[in-house]
């Protein structure tokens, strides 16, 4: 991989698929700042724990100040910005008839909001150094639907479609927009989903049964996508959606 | 790097029909580095601070919640060597 001292923002990094991926690039070279709304200064400890550099930043990506000001102190820190990784995201199991207009706003203002404004304060400094590339973490439920998880869904969707409006609008400037969509990744997320169901062992078996390899997917597998669309290894990819599913979606 | 070290600075531009009351009241809030009234509009600024974005974003509020303030509008300074 090419990701040696490019500078990465990894949004929704404190833990599940945003940590691997903090810790992934981190790996292959890259500085790491990494935004959480719950950040602390262990995340970047652990990075630097292991031989890399990372910068622990507090930010609600639903807030444009706050964005504005995160990507002003990544480039104060790191001089500049290569890679933005919107991972940043909530779920909220609920049909439409359920959701009220507030739990509405705020799952759009993470999932959707958040990767407009990330990107709309991102991609002036990757123009100015010449380009970079942008990962969006949507879900397959971007891809299909689901049952009771309506806003989630409509959130995941418009990121899909907004890498692809993104892709077209910055190719000229060298900034590639792509979309990983996992399937059922054992997080925390998915685990208070699971916790929240009246029966979680058997909303977990539900869950399992519907991917082709019989299993939740890992963390790591999932970065190890976000590691690639970050790198130069995916300089001939822009706008695609790549789904990491466990065959979910293939059925 | 892990904490960066770094303090956060945000201009706020104020609109109020109480310029002089709203950047005495302002200037006593923590955060609040510089205010002062401005000739023409907006009709008040102020320069804020905070060690990281939310404790920074934090000091904003205080000023929105003051009652004389009209409206706000709040920028980051783009990090220029």
């Amino acid at each position: 991989m090419t990701l040696k001292d490019k500078v990465a923002i990894i949004t929704g990094a404190k833990s599940g698929i945003g940590f691997a991926a903090a810790l992934r690039l981190a790996a292959e070279g890259a500085k790491v700042v990494v935004a959480d709304v719950r950040a602390t200064q262990e995340e970047a400890q652990e990075i630097v724990r292991r031989g890399g550099d990372a910068l622990s930043v507090q930010v609600d990506v639903s807030s444009e100040l706050q964005v504005s000001a995160l990507i002003s102190r990544t480039v104060a820190a790191y001089g500049r910005l290569d890679v933005l990784v919107n991972n940043a995201g909530v779920e909220l199991a609920k049909k439409v008839t359920e959701t009220s207009e507030a739990e509405w706003d705020r799952l759009m203002g993470v999932n959707l909001k958040g990767v407009f404004l990330c990107s709309k304060a991102a991609i002036p400094e990757m123009k100015r150094t010449g380009g970079g590339a942008i990962v969006n973490v949507a879900s397959e439920l971007g891809v299909v639907g689901g049952s009771e998880i309506a806003a989630y869904c409509a959130s995941k969707g418009g990121v899909v479609q907004l890498t692809k409006a993104m892709a077209i609008d910055h190719a000229a400037d060298g900034i590639r927009v792509n979309c990983v969509c996992p399937g059922p990744v054992s997080t925390p997320l998915l685990e208070a989903i699971v916790a929240a169901s009246s029966d979680p062992e058997e909303e977990r078996r539900r869950i399992v049964d519907k991917t082709l390899l019989g299993r939740l997917g890992q963390p790591e597998e999932i970065a190890n996508v976000v590691a690639f669309l970050a790198s130069d290894e995916s300089s001939y990819m822009t706008g695609s959606v790549v789904l990491v599913d466990g065959g979910w979606t293939a059925q | 790097m892990i904490g960066g070290g770094l303090k956060v600075w945000a201009y706020v531009f104020i609109t109020t029909k109480q310029p002089r009351k709203v950047v005495q009241a302002i200037r006593k809030i923590p955060g609040v580095v510089k205010a002062d009234a401005l000739l023409g509009t907006p009709d008040a600024i102020a320069i804020v601070e905070g060690d990281d974005i939310v404790s920074m974003d934090a000091v904003i509020d205080k000023i929105v919640e003051v009652p004389e303030v009209g409206g706000t509008e709040s920028k980051v300074a783009r990090w220029i060597e």
